[in-house]
């Protein structure tokens, strides 16, 4: 195991990287940019170290800045959360060379996985259905003549990244040209590469993706699936497991699939698979992340396993240490991303002090949050404020316990989108399990919003 | 002043600064001096303040260049621009103090913040105002900052007392094998030093604090006095001027 590792990120996944260190004996230090110094994570750190003022380039991307953090605060390890440097192969590489260890998989299996188009083309060889869609696009022409071939309606997305920038959905050669400047330039502000492919679009598709954890030894299992199918402009707002789209068998045989498929491709470490599931419940390998997740969580509810210890442990050259068979899945989990956004103004990002807050409790309900009273949101970073955790024997418990949680937390001081999360888990298709990737976008938050007033 | 933007300065003679590097040399060793013997009347002092500084500076601010100068017989003008406006030189004053532990320890670095007393801590954790400017207080001392997470090292045959100016290298930070500089972000003179050659440093750490000289008595005009590097050359962003009469 490591002597010290290094958190590299902020916010909640932060706090919750140093709780696994403490669970697991491993002092941990916490490097933070100046904006970040009254976060909960730098409070609570055993060490913390300051790495560079709020422009993420030049604190939490900056590969220089966090290695030396690293080496000067005496650490042998480096956990960069999701986001920023999390999938970064050359700094995984930096990091090794260093001679500190990279938490995530090594940089040649990173290396392996970074472009999705061969990522696609890599496991479909290793028997996963993929999705119809082009390699990297040379340039407008290509993109035209792959779009033909592909078949409209197809999906423009960035070769690096994800979060939903740089992707456009398009129905017509025309459309798709004027796309194609907009997703560049959005692909190289986000992640400095506008490399683009296009996919095949299903008019009616659910995301699922697929939980996996593979030991440098070979040995891979599968932690179920989830289901993030509400989306707000390919950002997911609420994640659940088990899918309600598939029947238990399915749900098996997918699964099974995919951890088959990512081991015999040479995977080490966590990693998801996205699937798109069409209305007939057919699914197709979109694209791997090969980080910790966001709404890892919900899987953690259902398995009772630490994702981020395991992550570690990994990391560290342990042995998983169990098979299939010792992984049991209970319940159901739905997961609230809450964000600082003002819903009435297009989902606008705030910033602002919370003057109150207060998470909820009960049976099956968890908060990750980095919030307190008093703490002042900044400007600089993603609008996510935490997430909130419910777990129950079945769906209808979980909502029940949802909608209770909702209710009862306390956050105070700028615009969330606590209001949306409770319009959503009234309304009839998310109560039947029917809520598709396109939903939101297609009828407007302002009808959910209507809806749950009415 | 902004405001006096428009008007126009005579014989303005631009020139550039060593083009955004830290000049090496101790400015008042280098040429800064001009011997002369007429000193000018407080009435022309009180004039240049009035009319041509304020011009001067908006002008300054207004083009790329990093130093100005007027020349006349009797009298002498230069401007000099914040070392790098690409690059702002961090200041402590306005940086917080980290949260201490329950039992008051604070584990890692040694060398707190100057300028920010652990008193203000609680208004900080209490949701009130956070005082981000540097204190007004214009004989409080400032300090040159780590520019970079890194080891430090003093530069060179530097020791306290020595005169330096804005913008003077007056460390390294070592920084994955890359030296980043330290830069004094005022004129003054070097005081304590305030990490050990070889220490572990973080990013915004206070280094070396810089004593500022006492104030010199204020020009008979308010506009001079405002833009007096002595009282707000700590605030980043303000150009810091100096009139140089053209005295021994």
């Amino acid at each position: 195991m490591f002597t010290k590792i290094l958190i590299a990120n902020r916010g909640e996944i932060a706090l919750r990287v140093l709780r696994a260190c403490r669970q697991l004996g491993v002092p941990a230090v916490v490097a933070y940019s100046e904006a970040d110094i009254d976060t909960l994570a730098v409070q609570e750190a055993d060490e913390a170290i300051c790495i560079g003022p709020p422009d993420a380039k030049r604190s939490y991307l900056s590969a220089a800045a966090v290695i030396s953090a690293a080496i000067v605060t005496g650490c042998d390890a480096i956990h960069p959360g999701y986001g920023f440097l999390s999938e970064d192969d050359a700094f995984a590489d930096t990091v090794r060379a260093h001679g500190l260890t990279f938490i995530g998989p090594p940089a040649e299996v990173l290396e392996r996985f970074a472009s999705k188009a061969a990522t696609r083309r890599l496991l479909a060889e290793h028997g996963l259905p993929t999705i119809p869609g082009s390699g990297l696009l040379r340039d407008d022409a290509h993109a035209l003549d792959e779009a033909e071939r592909i078949g409209y309606p197809v999906l423009v997305k960035p070769s690096a990244g994800g979060g939903g920038k740089g992707m456009r959905m398009v129905r017509s050669p025309r459309e798709l040209e004027q796309a194609l400047p907009i997703c560049r330039s959005e692909a190289r502000a986000a992640f400095g590469d506008d490399a683009l492919y296009l996919e095949k679009w299903l008019e009616e598709n659910r995301h699922v993706e697929v939980q996996v954890i593979v030991d440098r030894y070979g040995n891979g299992v599968h932690v179920g699936e989830r289901d993030c199918s509400v989306q707000r402009r390919h950002q997911k707002l609420i994640e659940e497991a088990p899918t309600p789209a598939l029947g238990p068998e399915s749900r098996h045989h997918l699964c099974e699939a995919a951890v088959q498929a990512i081991v015999a491709a040479g995977y080490e470490n966590v990693g998801t698979l996205e699937f798109l599931v069409d209305a007939q419940g057919n699914y197709f390998f979109i694209e791997i992340n090969c980080r910790i997740q966001v709404e890892h969580p919900v899987t953690e509810m259902l398995s009772g396993i630490d994702m981020v210890a395991e992550q570690i442990r990994i990391a560290a050259g342990e042995p998983l240490g169990y098979s299939q068979g010792d992984i049991e899945l209970r319940g159901h989990a739905l997961e609230f991303r809450i964000t600082a956004e003002d819903v009435a103004h297009d989902f606008r990002p705030q910033a602002g002090t919370i003057a109150e807050y207060l998470p909820p409790g009960g049976p099956g309900v968890r908060m990750d949050s980095h919030l307190y009273r008093g703490y002042e949101v900044p400007p600089y970073y993603d609008s996510l404020l935490g997430k909130l955790i419910v777990h129950g024997p079945d769906r209808a418990t979980a909502i029940a316990r949802a909608r209770t949680a909702l209710a009862e937390l306390r956050l105070e001081g700028l615009e969330t989108n606590v209001a949306f999360h409770r319009a959503i888990l009234s309304h009839p298709v998310f109560l039947d399990g029917g809520f598709t990737t396109n939903l939101l976008d297609r009828v407007g938050p302002a009808a959910f919003v209507a809806a749950a007033r009415g | 002043m902004n405001g006096s933007g428009e008007r126009q300065a005579a014989d303005v003679a631009a020139a550039w600064m060593a083009g955004g590097e830290a000049p090496d040399v101790a400015p008042n060793q280098a040429g800064d001096q001009v011997a002369d013997d007429a000193v000018p009347a407080p009435a022309t002092i009180a004039r240049l303040a009035d009319d041509l500084l304020p011009a001067l500076i908006a002008r300054l601010d207004a083009s790329g260049l990093g130093e100005l100068e007027v020349r006349t017989d009797t009298w002498r003008i230069r401007l000099r621009k914040p070392f790098d406006r690409r690059r702002p030189i961090p200041v402590v004053e306005g940086r917080r103090r980290r949260a201490e532990a329950p039992d008051g320890s604070r584990p890692g670095r040694a060398g707190e913040p100057v300028g920010a007393p652990s008193g203000e801590r609680s208004a900080v954790e209490s949701g009130g105002p956070v005082d981000r400017v540097a204190p007004a207080d214009p004989l409080l001392p400032a300090a040159a900052a780590s520019p970079a997470v890194g080891y430090f090292s003093p530069r060179e045959g530097w020791s306290a007392g020595r005169h330096v100016r804005h913008g003077d290298i007056v460390g390294f930070v070592d920084c994955l094998g890359v030296r980043q500089e330290v830069l004094a972000p005022v004129d003054g003179f070097i005081g304590r030093f305030l990490a050990q050659p070889g220490e572990a440093v973080e990013y915004g750490q206070p280094l070396i604090q810089i004593d500022l000289p006492a104030p010199v008595p204020a020009f008979p005009t308010s506009e001079l006095a405002s833009s007096e590097p002595r009282s707000e050359s700590a605030v980043a962003g303000s150009p810091s001027s100096a009139i140089a009469p053209e005295d021994a």
